[in-house]
């Protein structure tokens, strides 16, 4: 992590309860730098998603602010150099084909209508989808939403993508596929995922949450190796980082 | 509607404006006829839109039946209700001139009308229609709605026959109007109607990340030619021709 590149990101002593349950985040403090790659882990329920709400200016927070390229997240305000895909891609893919709801967020942007086809092109040739253009989205397989869900975000070419769980019902060769993607979405990353081996692979960086909390914040290999942080905060260490006890039988 | 008929016929073709435009037109001028010497001047333009459109009959047959379930009942009634000199006597029933002559003018009106919209929207893709209607000037509200319905629907049927399959797999059997089949019923409805309403948040909160109210929506243009503008104008002209003609 480095400290002389500008940030992208940058949460101060953020704090958010929704209003029937307690905190789900508690004073966290992060900021993201241009070029980072950032993985958040951590159990079911510490607070991932509704980090991401906050810091796309979805809920207001309760105490602290966020700031995105320097200027304040505002509750409901629309900052295109954020991009987010979410967990779900029936909730991602919301219009009626493919390239329409990939021409969705450019269109939003007011670009001309030869701007919005030109990267609506360029957003389908780049995760490698050109020719599921014209197709209906709801008749594609769950590894073809989780691409076109990318291409939807990387068409408003943001500075930041947020992925929410990308992993999460893909088979083995579409998360293959899908991890240059993530690698090379956008200049600056944050995914949070249970793959705890495709952000061994990802990311640069690695949070750990927990309760609403940031345990622990650095090198992935340093943070998810360490076994007992790990298990104190109900995570594995990640199988590739276990040093193989027994031979390989053949 | 339509979907297996291609998209390069004279009719598919056509400004899907124009389109919805000619078929109110039409459709105003089809429902004004009161008289039956114009059911045939009615039928050989249908004809003439069948052939522009290249709907297979089958196809159109096929779309046709669950309409014509609806109607049968209603041509039935007027056939029997009406007043007049006796044309035929089936038991206690009768039919008379006055009845035949409705019947035959509603039928004549409904199929045509209906034929009518399908000819014209076959091989258009939904979403070109509502384009259409967005471009004619419809609030962008309803059609956004309109094409969120067509998204949906497939992602509702799935999740209705996937409720269904686990209950069946642990046991649930509808049988008639039983208690517990009704509250296997409301269960599954119950729990579809949360989830849509979840999923309806989530769907909303992705459509505003992506900039959803920012501009004006969906409005690629749309453009034809002046030959599409001359025969709109033809057929509006017909359509005026039959009202006239009653």
């Amino acid at each position: 992590m480095t400290t002389t590149t500008p940030y992208v990101l940058q949460l101060s002593a953020l704090s958010f309860s929704y209003p029937d349950t307690g905190r789900v985040l508690n004073d966290i403090s992060m900021t993201i730098h241009a070029g980072e790659r950032v993985g958040l882990i951590g159990p079911n329920g510490a607070g991932k998603t509704t980090l991401f709400l906050v810091a796309a200016g979805f809920f207001a927070p309760t105490a602290g602010t966020v700031e995105l390229l320097g200027k304040p997240v505002v509750k409901g305000g629309f900052r295109p150099e954020l991009g987010l895909v979410f967990q779900r891609t029936d909730d991602q893919l919301f219009c009626a084909t493919v390239a329409e709801d990939v021409a969705f967020g450019p269109r939003n942007m007011g670009l001309s209508h030869e701007e919005v086809e030109r990267r609506t092109l360029a957003a389908l040739a780049a995760v490698g989808a050109e020719k599921l253009g014209e197709r209906s989205t709801h008749q594609l397989s769950e590894g073809e939403k989780r691409i076109v869900s990318i291409a939807g975000v990387l068409a408003m070419r943001p500075e930041m993508i947020i992925f929410d769980e990308p992993s999460a019902g893909l088979d083995i060769r579409c998360r293959r596929r899908l991890i240059p993607l993530l690698q090379e979405a956008a200049p600056t990353v944050l995914v949070a995922s249970h793959d705890l081996e495709l952000i061994l692979e990802v990311c640069t960086r690695v949070v750990l949450i927990d309760e609403g909390r940031i345990v622990a914040d650095g090198c992935p290999r340093k943070v998810m190796g360490d076994e007992a942080l790990m298990a104190a905060h109900g995570q594995e260490k990640p199988h590739s980082l276990v040093p193989h006890q027994l031979p390989h039988r053949h | 509607m339509l979907r297996k008929v291609s998209g390069t016929s004279l009719l598919a073709r056509w400004d899907p404006r124009y389109k919805i435009a000619a078929l109110l037109a039409l459709a105003f001028s089809f429902s004004a006829v009161s008289r039956i010497q114009t059911i045939p001047y009615m039928l050989g333009l249908l004809v003439v839109f069948w052939l522009l459109s290249g709907v297979p009959l089958a196809i159109l047959g096929r779309r046709l039946r669950y309409p014509s379930l609806f109607i049968a009942l209603v041509i039935l009634m007027l056939l029997f209700a009406g007043r007049g000199d006796v044309l035929l006597t089936v038991g206690f029933l009768t039919i008379t001139d006055s009845g035949l002559n409705r019947a035959l003018l509603v039928a004549a009106r409904f199929y045509s009308i209906l034929i009518l919209a399908m000819l014209f929207f076959a091989g258009t893709p939904l979403l070109t229609t509502i384009r259409a209607l967005q471009a004619l000037g419809m609030p962008y509200i309803i059609t956004d709605m309109a094409l969120l319905m067509a998204r949906y629907v497939e992602v509702l049927h799935q999740d209705l026959r996937n409720l269904h399959r686990c209950m069946h797999l642990r046991g649930f059997r509808l049988r008639g109007w039983s208690l517990t089949s009704l509250q296997g019923v409301a269960l599954m409805v119950a729990n579809l109607l949360l989830r849509s309403f979840e999923q309806s948040q989530r769907v909303y909160l992705a459509m505003r990340l992506r900039g959803y109210g920012q501009a004006d929506g969906l409005t690629p243009p749309l453009t034809a030619t002046p030959a599409e503008g001359l025969f709109f104008v033809i057929v509006v002209g017909i359509a005026l021709g039959l009202g006239w003609l009653g």
